[in-house]
């Protein structure tokens, strides 16, 4: 879901809420009998079915398993160490090779599936791809002795910034990493 | 008991000092962000740090100190767990801010491994941080051990969390605020375990250096976190349900089956639900993410179903007196359910994806604690303050409540739009990419400064009061 339609229907859904709980405000300024106990079971009935809907709408679209159907376009091995990503086509193991691919010029072809392999060296780090028009497209964590896999296909061209996402130290809002798709 | 309104006065002064200086340090954030300050790194992640900490601490103690009060209503509560409570609390603050503002700890509230070995000037802020939490826990867990003793005392286990009821049995009556408590406090005891291996993992890496597994400890510290959160707000809910109906004039609230249902439900659901939290790491195993949004969805039915509409069933048509104390938890529902409408939203996998992390997340936990949990125990301290002194604040009332409310809907507003926008959060300076993240700093600073305004004066109302409280003994 795009996330000015998940702003959408949260300031909907709030107007909602906050229009019930000020009609009932209102209504306290009259006393009178009356209940609204009969409403119970059909407020729990239609949470329910608003629980179940969005569920079965939402729960098979797990970033997980994105385009596991296809044999990614590129590879790109990425190791995340405070304060820089580095990433490369070649596989980042040791401390030499991540200071070698620091700084390296990546280009990822448009339309194509890539896969990203992501790790850190040290601590928690995230792996946000911001699109050119300043958008989080896709994301993933950097954790110490794991290694995730990120699957995407990238289909706007342009400078992609790949911006730290999980907090890990005083130069966080600084760790970036710039490629280029085309 | 005199005992027991002296250590609940001092509690209450205590949250009330503190409060306002933990949004102090808010409002400098932002400002920051906005670029009106210029922090250091380091001061701004020290007070990101030391923010996120103290108002999850005070707002956890405060709801318990809430319900230990109300609990002398049905059984014999004894003040020593409490007190043994509020010694270690202070400790573990000391020390916290020790480690904070003396040995640059800035690891954030989580302080997700291994970043606590990282993010410090000093090394023993490490230790200090870490015997501060080992100060806390106990203390807390301590506490919440003597709660359940005192009730299972003299309710059986079965009965305490209802289960005659479910099965359609009317008598004995449990009462509501007996079965919420219980499930509360049961619900924190595998969080406090899960704590006492996290801090244990930790003193094994900082003083043998044994590496332990990220996964393994992202988990702990998410279902240690993420509960501990969740079950303070529960408090606050259990404190709600023993005096909502009575300031609206009505008869108490009844445990009946779908009442017994939804939180023995609640109880077993917020155990499962802190997988959202790791959404983003695809190495976790896939069937729990499932169940992770499964159990995000399904934690809010029955605490919606039930208490939502239990409240404004009260307040339709009720002639209700609005003052501090109702208007507090009524709004504080309401907030709550729109703070719980953001979470759900988020904890779509597939929504998580593009929200994770950016500022969509304090969004939604500052709605339903700063909107609604705060709320909850603000609604305790002013009913306290009024059965002690018979003041109810009616001069405040109208400044206070608008001010925290337009300042709390405005602040949050600001959160929520800056988060679809991608804007991330917990950077003290935003970076080009998203260089409109300052102005939306900005206007949520000034609308936080509205809150500020509200909490000093009520602060001084209430800080008053229970100080008489305490010089009385």
């Amino acid at each position: 879901m795009p996330q000015s339609t998940i702003l959408l229907l949260f300031f909907l859904g709030s107007l909602v809420i906050a229009g019930v709980f000020w009609w009932v405000w209102r209504t306290s300024r009259q006393p009178a009998p009356g209940s609204v106990e009969p409403l119970r079971r059909w407020i729990f009935v239609g949470l329910l079915l608003f629980v179940g809907i969005f569920t079965a709408l939402t729960l098979w679209r797990m970033p997980y398993f994105l385009y596991a159907e296809e044999l990614p376009e590129r590879v790109i091995h990425v190791v995340s160490r405070q304060f820089a990503f580095a990433l490369s086509e070649r596989p980042i193991e040791t401390d030499a090779e991540y200071a070698a691919a620091l700084g390296q010029t990546v280009e990822l072809p448009l339309g194509k599936v890539v896969e990203f392999r992501v790790t850190s060296f040290d601590v928690n780090h995230g792996f946000a791809l911001y699109s050119p028009d300043g958008r989080i497209v896709a994301q993933v964590q950097a954790m110490p002795g794991y290694v995730n896999r990120l699957r995407w296909r990238f289909d706007q061209p342009g400078e992609y910034v790949a911006q730290c996402l999980e907090y890990c130290g005083a130069a966080h809002a600084n760790m970036q990493a710039r490629f280029v798709v085309r | 008991m005199k005992a027991l309104d002296r250590i609940t006065a001092a509690w209450i002064i205590t949250v009330t000092l503190v409060f306002p200086i933990a949004i102090l340090l808010g409002i400098l954030m932002r400002l920051n962000q906005a670029n009106v300050l210029e922090l250091s790194p380091l001061t701004f992640y020290s007070f990101m740090t030391a923010h996120g900490l103290l108002m999850v601490g005070i707002w956890f103690v405060m709801s318990m100190a809430g319900v230990s009060y109300l609990l002398q209503r049905y059984v014999e509560v004894r003040v020593w767990p409490i007190t043994f409570g509020y010694v270690l609390t202070l400790v573990g603050v000391v020390l916290l801010l020790a480690a904070i503002f003396g040995g640059g700890f800035h690891t954030g509230w989580y302080f997700l491994y291994p970043l606590p070995f990282y993010a410090r000037t000093e090394e023993w802020a490490t230790m200090a941080f870490l015997l501060s939490l080992g100060s806390l826990g106990v203390g807390w867990f301590v506490w919440s051990l003597g709660l359940l003793v005192a009730i299972l005392r003299k309710y059986p286990l079965t009965r305490a969390l209802a289960w005659h009821h479910l099965v359609g049995k009317s008598e004995p009556e449990t009462p509501p605020f007996i079965l919420i408590s219980t499930t509360t406090l049961l619900g924190l005891v595998p969080a406090f375990v899960a704590a006492v291996i996290l801090l244990g993992l930790f003193f094994m890496e900082y003083l043998g250096g044994v590496k332990q597994d990220a996964l393994l400890m992202k988990n702990l510290t998410f279902y240690f976190g993420h509960t501990l959160v969740n079950e303070m707000l529960y408090f606050g809910i259990a404190a709600l349900y023993e005096l909502f109906p009575a300031l609206a004039g009505k008869p108490p609230y009844r445990t009946k089956p779908f009442v017994a249902l939804a939180w023995n439900l609640v109880l077993v659901v917020v155990w499962t639900a802190y997988f959202h939290h790791l959404y983003m790491d695809f190495v976790q195993p896939t069937v729990l993410q499932y169940v992770g949004q499964l159990a995000s969805w399904i934690a809010p039915i029955p605490a919606i179903a039930v208490t939502a509409f239990s409240v404004l069933g009260t307040v339709y048509r009720s002639g209700i007196k609005w003052w501090l104390a109702p208007t507090f938890f009524f709004t504080g529902v309401m907030f709550w359910i729109i703070g719980g409408l953001g979470a759900i939203l988020d904890a779509i996998v597939a929504n998580n994806f593009v929200l994770h992390n950016t500022l969509w997340v304090p969004a939604h936990f500052h709605t339903y604690n700063l909107l609604g949990n705060v709320l909850f125990s603000l609604g305790f301290i002013t009913w306290f303050v009024r059965e002690q002194s018979g003041d109810d604040g009616s001069r405040l009332y109208r400044p206070v409540a608008t001010l925290y409310l337009l300042g709390g809907a405005g602040f949050v507003a600001a959160f929520y739009i800056a988060g679809a926008l991608s804007i991330m959060r917990r950077v003290d300076k935003y970076p080009e990419l998203v260089a409109n993240g300052g102005v939306w700093a900005l206007v949520g600073a000034l609308f936080a400064i509205l809150v500020l305004v509200a909490v000093a004066i009520y602060t001084v109302h209430v800080v008053r009061r229970c100080w008489r409280v305490l010089a009385a003994a």
